[in-house]
C-alpha cells in the first residue's frame, strides 16, 4: 500500500492541476502521449509485417539497429512506416567514467535520425571501464560525485544526439558501502542536475526494493513526478534469496500495484511492457501490456468522480 | 546550443571509480565451475567483497557480487555459443567452453556492439592451436566462416553499378569493389555443407536488457569432411549464402578485396593460374562477372 494514504477527494484535488499541467506529454518525452506499447522483438517480426496488428507504439533496443544493413533495418523501416517508435538503449552507461566514444554516439545519432524517435531512453547504470564492456547494467555507487559524473554524461549525450533523454532506474542485486544517498535520492539528483526525464521501471523498483529492503511506495512518492516521461512494466523471477529481473514472465500483482500508484501520482503516461526471453506470441504479449488499461481506467474513473463531486 | 563538455577528469571521482574498477576486475575473472573464484590474487574474494559491498538480509557481499560475476560469464559465453555452433560441434561442450573462456579473457568486449564479440575468435584459435587440438585447422576454418556469416547479416550493401558504366570500369576510370558483406576463403574442409545443418533454426543474436538465465543445449559432436575448396559468404537481400567459388574466381576476387583495379585483379589471377589459357580464363571470368553482377556482389564507391 502507499506509504501515505489521503482521502480520495483530497488526493485527487491535489493532483488535479498537476495532471492537467504536467503529464503525460512533457518536455522529457518529446510531448508525446503514446499510449501502451511493447518491445519490437524478432519472434514477432513476421506477424507484425504481415498482419500489421493494431498497437499504440513500439520500443526498440537501439543497439540492435546500430548496424550498416540487413534484415533488422529492413524490418525497422517497415515498422516505422506504420507505428511510432521510441529508442531504448542498453550501452550508454551514464554512470561509467571512461570518456564517450564519438563513433558510438554518431551511430546512435544516425539511428535517431532514421527513427525520428521523440526521445531516447537508457539506464542509470555503468557497464564499461578501461575500454572493456560488460554488456550488463551495473549499479552505481550512490555518491554525490557519481551524481555529478552521471548528470554530465547524460547532458553530453543529449547535446550530441539533440533529443530529450529519460534515464531508467535499474534492477540491482548489490549496494556499495560508499553510497551516501538512497536510490531514489540518487535518481532524483541525477535527473535534476542533468535536467533530464525519468523512465520509471516499476518492475525494477520492485526488484530493487525486495533485494535491498526499502519501501517501493516511498520510492515512488519521493522522485520528481513531473520528470517521468515513460513507465516500464515487466516480469521478474523469484530466486528465493533475491529477485532477478528476467523479463520472461507476465507482470506480477505487486508490480501492477506500483504501476497503479504511479498512474495515481502522475496521470496516464507512455507505458511499455518489456518481454525479452521465452517470448510468447505477439497477441499474448500485447494482451499482457493492455492490462495496464485496467489500472488507468480505475484511476481516471476515481479521478472523474472525485472532481465531479 | 553549445555542446556540453566531455565528463570531468577521472581524478574527481576517485572513490566511485575505484569501486567500479575493482568490481570490473572481479566480474571479468572466469567462474570456478559455476561459482565465483574464492581467491583474487593473494586475497580472499569474500574479504574484498565485504570491503566495498553491503550484505543484504539474505545474501553476503560475496554472494551479491557473484550474481553479477555469473551473469557476465553466462551472457558472454551464451553469445559465443550462439555465434559459433560449428566450432562447438567440432570441439564438444567442455573443450568449447575452455576455448571461449580463454578467448574472452584475452579479448573482452571493447565495443557497445555485443554482435562483435566473436570478431577475434578465428585469429585466437589460429594463434592458440593447443586449445582446439587435434581439430585446430577445422575449428579455425569453421570459425572464419561463422564469423563471416555474422558479419554478412548486418553489413552494408550498396547498389551495383549499372551496365552503362561497364566501359569506364573496364578502362580503370571507375573502381569496382566487393560488397562489405562478402568474404572469401580458401578452405581445406567442406565447411559450407557442415554448417548448413547448424544454420537451421538459429536465431539472430540480439541484445536485450534482461538478465540471461538460459540452459545451453548442444547437438551431437561432428566434424566437417576434408575437401579443398573456395567459398564465398555473402548476402542477397536479407539472407546470407554460402556460395562455392572456382579457383579463377578466388584469385580474381582476392586482389579486388585488397583494393586493386579489375585489370590488376585479372592479371593476378592469370599469374596464379599457371597452365590456364588466357582465352579460357577470360571466358570463365566473363561468366563469373555476370554471376557476381546478378548476385550484386560488386559496387562502385564513386557512385
Ligand atoms: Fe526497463
Amino acid at each position: 500500500m502507499p506509504a501515505e494514504q489521503k482521502s480520495a477527494g483530497t488526493f485527487f484535488m491535489d493532483r488535479y492541476f498537476f495532471w492537467n499541467d504536467l503529464v503525460p506529454p512533457n518536455r522529457f518525452n518529446g510531448m508525446t502521449d503514446l499510449g501502451i506499447g511493447i518491445g519490437l522483438r524478432i519472434p514477432h517480426y513476421e506477424h507484425i509485417l504481415t498482419k500489421k496488428p493494431k498497437l499504440d507504439w513500439f520500443e526498440i533496443i537501439s543497439e540492435n539497429y546500430m548496424i550498416d544493413g540487413g534484415r533488422p533495418l529492413e524490418v525497422l523501416d517497415a515498422v516505422l512506416a506504420d507505428y511510432p517508435v521510441v529508442q531504448h538503449g542498453v550501452s550508454l552507461y551514464f554512470g561509467s567514467t571512461d570518456p564517450y566514444d564519438r563513433t558510438h554516439l554518431k551511430k546512435l545519432k544516425a539511428l535517431v535520425n532514421r527513427t525520428k524517435t521523440p526521445f531516447v531512453t537508457d539506464h542509470l547504470c555503468w557497464g564499461s571501464t578501461d575500454g572493456r564492456f560488460t554488456h550488463d547494467l551495473l549499479p552505481i555507487p550512490y555518491t554525490s560525485k557519481a551524481v555529478k559524473n552521471t548528470a554530465e554524461r547524460i547532458k553530453y549525450v543529449r547535446d550530441f544526439i539533440e533529443k530529450p533523454i529519460c534515464v531508467e532506474n535499474i534492477s540491482s542485486y548489490l549496494e556499495f558501502n560508499i553510497s551516501e544517498l538512497t536510490e531514489w535520492q540518487f535518481l532524483s539528483e541525477v535527473a535534476e542536475q542533468a535536467d533530464c526525464g525519468i523512465l520509471l521501471d516499476v518492475n525494477n523498483v520492485f526488484v530493487a526494493a525486495s533485494n535491498h529492503g526499502f519501501d517501493p511506495f516511498e520510492y515512488l512518492d519521493k522522485i520528481p513526478h513531473e520528470r517521468i516521461g515513460q513507465i516500464h512494466i515487466a516480469g521478474h523471477t523469484d530466486m528465493e534469496t533475491y529477485k532477478l529481473d528476467t523479463h520472461d514472465h507476465p507482470v506480477c500483482d505487486s508490480v501492477w500495484s506500483l504501476y497503479e500508484r504511479t498512474i495515481e501520482l502522475i496521470g496516464p503516461t507512455n507505458t511499455l511492457l518489456e518481454w525479452d526471453d521465452n517470448i510468447p506470441s505477439f497477441d499474448e504479449v500485447h494482451k499482457e501490456a493492455l492490462k495496464a488499461n485496467i489500472y488507468i481506467r480505475r484511476i481516471t474513473d476515481a479521478f472523474s468522480k472525485a472532481t465531479a463531486s | 546550443m553549445p555542446l556540453a563538455k566531455q565528463p570531468p577528469a577521472k581524478k574527481e571521482i576517485d572513490a566511485t571509480e575505484a569501486a567500479l574498477k575493482l568490481m570490473a576486475d572481479l566480474l571479468f575473472k572466469p567462474l570456478d565451475g559455476n561459482d565465483m573464484q574464492s581467491r583474487h590474487g593473494r586475497f580472499s574474494t569474500a574479504k574484498i567483497a565485504e570491503s566495498f559491498i553491503k550484505p543484504s538480509k539474505t545474501l553476503s557481499s560475496f554472494e551479491r557480487l557473484e550474481i553479477y560475476n555469473r551473469q557476465y560469464w553466462y551472457r558472454m559465453l551464451d553469445c559465443i555459443w550462439e555465434d559459433f555452433p560449428g566450432v562447438l560441434a567440432i570441439l564438444g561442450k567442455d573443450k568449447f567452453v575452455q576455448l571461449a573462456e580463454a578467448y574472452l579473457v584475452a579479448f573482452p568486449s571493447n565495443t557497445f556492439a555485443l554482435q562483435d564479440l566473436g570478431e577475434n575468435l578465428p585469429a585466437f584459435i589460429k594463434d592458440n592451436p593447443h586449445l582446439s587440438a587435434p581439430f585446430s585447422r577445422m575449428a579455425y576454418e569453421t570459425a572464419l566462416v561463422e564469423w563471416a556469416d555474422i558479419k554478412a547479416l548486418t553489413a552494408a550493401a550498396y547498389d551495383p553499378p549499372l551496365p552503362e558504366f561497364a566501359p569506364k570500369i573496364l578502362s580503370g576510370q571507375m573502381q569496382l569493389k566487393l560488397q562489405p558483406h562478402l568474404s572469401l576463403f580458401s578452405l581445406h574442409y567442406a565447411i559450407d555443407d557442415f554448417l548448413v545443418e547448424y544454420k537451421k533454426d538459429l536465431p539472430l543474436h540480439l541484445v536485450s536488457n534482461a538478465a540471461i538465465e538460459k540452459t545451453r543445449t548442444s547437438k551431437k559432436r561432428t566434424t566437417p569432411n576434408p575437401k579443398r575448396n573456395y567459398l564465398m559468404v555473402h548476402r542477397i537481400g536479407s539472407d546470407v549464402y554460402f556460395t562455392p567459388a572456382s579457383r579463377s574466381e578466388y584469385y580474381t576476387l582476392t586482389p579486388l578485396l585488397a583494393g586493386t583495379t579489375l585489370e590488376e585483379a585479372c592479371a593476378y589471377a592469370y599469374s596464379r593460374l599457371r597452365g590456364c589459357e588466357r582465352q579460357a580464363l577470360a571466358e570463365s571470368l566473363n561468366q563469373s562477372f555476370t554471376e557476381w553482377t546478378r548476385k550484386k556482389l560488386l559496387y562502385c564507391p564513386e557512385l
